[in-house]
């Protein structure tokens, strides 16, 4: 069966063709990051229009690269929610013309679920597993009895993980996106400021980054108030020691509690260099099967949304 | 030559099937969508295609209204305007929005200030005199204050065509209409740049 995905859910305008839910043909995606970058974040009209500049294009490119016509599509998948409304109905109405255009049923697919199948991409699952989702907008730990069977254990309080980089980046003055920055500072330097790893509380599956997030904040103040240098490269290092910690120790503990047989990470923190090290290596302790997608497949994409609309149509539809 | 003329840019979703050689339209649906014109506007054309027994590819070209008026709005129209242009790979034509959603008006002479409403006490105008068919465009498409458009009004004393009295002839569309020379370019003529 062959799936076109399409996703504008935020700053990336995407359409991918997949084969029978696995076999990427194409995934074209048009990011706006540098346009958003001198804003120092997304700003959701500035979004709109330029998926609506791009949307042809890349459905075009997508078919070009693909080698496929588009009477040859079995099912459209759109990204439905959640995400900027203005950049969803892009989207939505580009899916749905098309679908209407060539007579193809045309399916929504949760955004979040898509993250999770973009692992599909790279191994076939083993239920019962659990996804730890972290990305800009989102941070949950869930539990996926099979296919399109999602409960979700616990989510972040306040910030989302990839929220958190993003603001103690504007702290340490590196530009928006800052996550990868942070992640490649944090190499550099050693766990040298003492900061909070948050549980939140012991048994619980919830997330907190808000209050890591001033501490940070507050040690920038401290050393200004007291004409020190700050380093920069430990500051970084310190702040994704606690937040990798947190994020290991409670996947960990949910694959263990409920007896998983897999563990997945999906969303644009999954290309965090600390996270996957860690993880691994925990994984590894605990003999549990973990898969992240490619790097390709951590930011928003298509590819996902196809891969993800495959399985609703044969699990859910 | 079949048409899909799609206007989105105000509160009504317009949609039209027209017949070129005949100059009727078969199909018509003008709706107060408000803010559900993403909403509704498969549906109507769906419903449009189901009724005359057409394909969205079976179409020769297709207008949007490109603007001004609600961002959103316009959009949603331009997204489905441009998609269909590409799947059945025929021509985009665009037509001011202000001229779209007046255009039987523009049958009978006189001096015509279109109004569509804007947030904030703004509007989206356009000042239009018709003589013996023909059409001059007094003041072109603008965003403005309601204020700054009375005074426009105390100038020209138009008659005033706001959402209760839209009326849409589409050969008159077709006439006003352009056509699109890079389709994947094309984007609604906002007026305004986006608030950042």
């Amino acid at each position: 069966m062959l799936v076109l995905g399409v996703e504008t859910s935020c700053d990336e305008t995407s359409v991918s063709i997949v084969l029978d839910g696995k076999q990427v043909l194409s995934n074209v995606i048009y990011t706006q990051i540098d346009i958003h970058k001198v804003y120092g974040g997304v700003v959701p009209e500035v979004a709109s229009r330029h998926h609506l500049r791009k949307i042809t294009h890349v459905f075009d490119q997508a078919f070009e690269q693909a080698n496929v016509k588009p009477e040859d599509i079995d099912l459209v998948a759109v990204t439905s929610h959640p995400g900027l409304i203005g950049s969803l109905l892009v989207g939505i109405n580009a899916a749905k013309t098309f679908a209407l255009a060539y007579g193809k049923k045309c399916i929504e697919v949760d955004h979040i679920v898509g993250h999770i199948y973009a692992n599909y991409i790279e191994s076939d699952f083993d239920f019962p597993m659990i996804a730890l989702v972290v990305s800009g907008g989102h941070t949950e730990l869930v539990l996926i009895k099979d296919h399109y069977d999602f409960t979700v254990l616990g989510e972040t309080l306040d910030d989302a993980v990839g929220e958190a980089y993003d603001k103690v980046g504007r702290v340490m003055d590196l530009q928006y996106p800052a996550g990868a920055k942070v992640d490649k500072l944090a190499h550099e330097g050693k766990p040298t400021y003492k900061l909070p790893v948050v549980y939140v509380d012991k048994d619980s599956y919830n997330f907190s980054f808000s209050g890591l997030k001033s501490a940070v904040l507050n040690e920038v103040n401290k050393c200004h108030m007291k004409g020190e240098e700050i380093n920069i490269a430990d500051l970084a290092c310190s702040f994704q020691t606690s937040v990798v910690k947190v994020l290991t120790d409670k996947t960990i503990k949910a694959a263990l509690d409920y007896k998983v047989k897999q563990i997945v990470v999906a969303g644009g923190v999954a290309a965090n260099r600390g996270l996957r090290e860690s993880l691994s290596a925990a994984a590894e302790q605990n003999n549990l099967k973990l898969t992240f997608p490619k790097m390709v497949y951590c930011t928003d994409n298509a590819a996902m949304i196809a891969v993800a609309g495959y399985f609703k149509n044969k699990y859910q539809a | 030559m079949k048409v899909l003329l799609i206007d989105t840019s105000s509160d009504y979703l317009y949609v039209s099937f027209y017949d070129e050689e005949t100059q009727k339209r078969f199909y018509y649906q003008n709706i107060i969508s408000h803010n559900n014109h993403s909403e509704n506007i498969i549906g109507v054309i769906e419903e449009g295609l189901k009724q005359t027994k057409m394909s969205l590819l079976d179409f020769h070209k297709v207008i949007v209204g490109y603007g001004p008026g609600s961002y959103t709005g316009l959009r949603v129209g331009m997204v489905v305007a441009k998609m269909t242009a590409y799947c059945s790979k025929i021509p985009l034509y665009v037509c001011s929005s202000l001229s779209f959603v007046a255009s039987n008006h523009f049958n009978n002479d006189g001096v015509y200030a279109v109004y569509n409403i804007a947030k904030k006490g703004h509007c989206y105008t356009k000042i239009v005199q018709v003589e013996n068919k023909k059409i001059n465009i007094l003041v072109d498409d603008k965003f403005m204050t309601d204020e700054e458009f009375n005074q426009l009004v105390n100038e020209y004393h138009p008659i005033i065509i706001k959402n209760d009295s839209y009326d849409i002839d589409e050969k008159i569309i077709i006439a006003l209409s352009n056509k699109v020379e890079n389709l994947h370019e094309i984007v609604p003529n906002y007026l305004r740049k986006a608030n950042s």
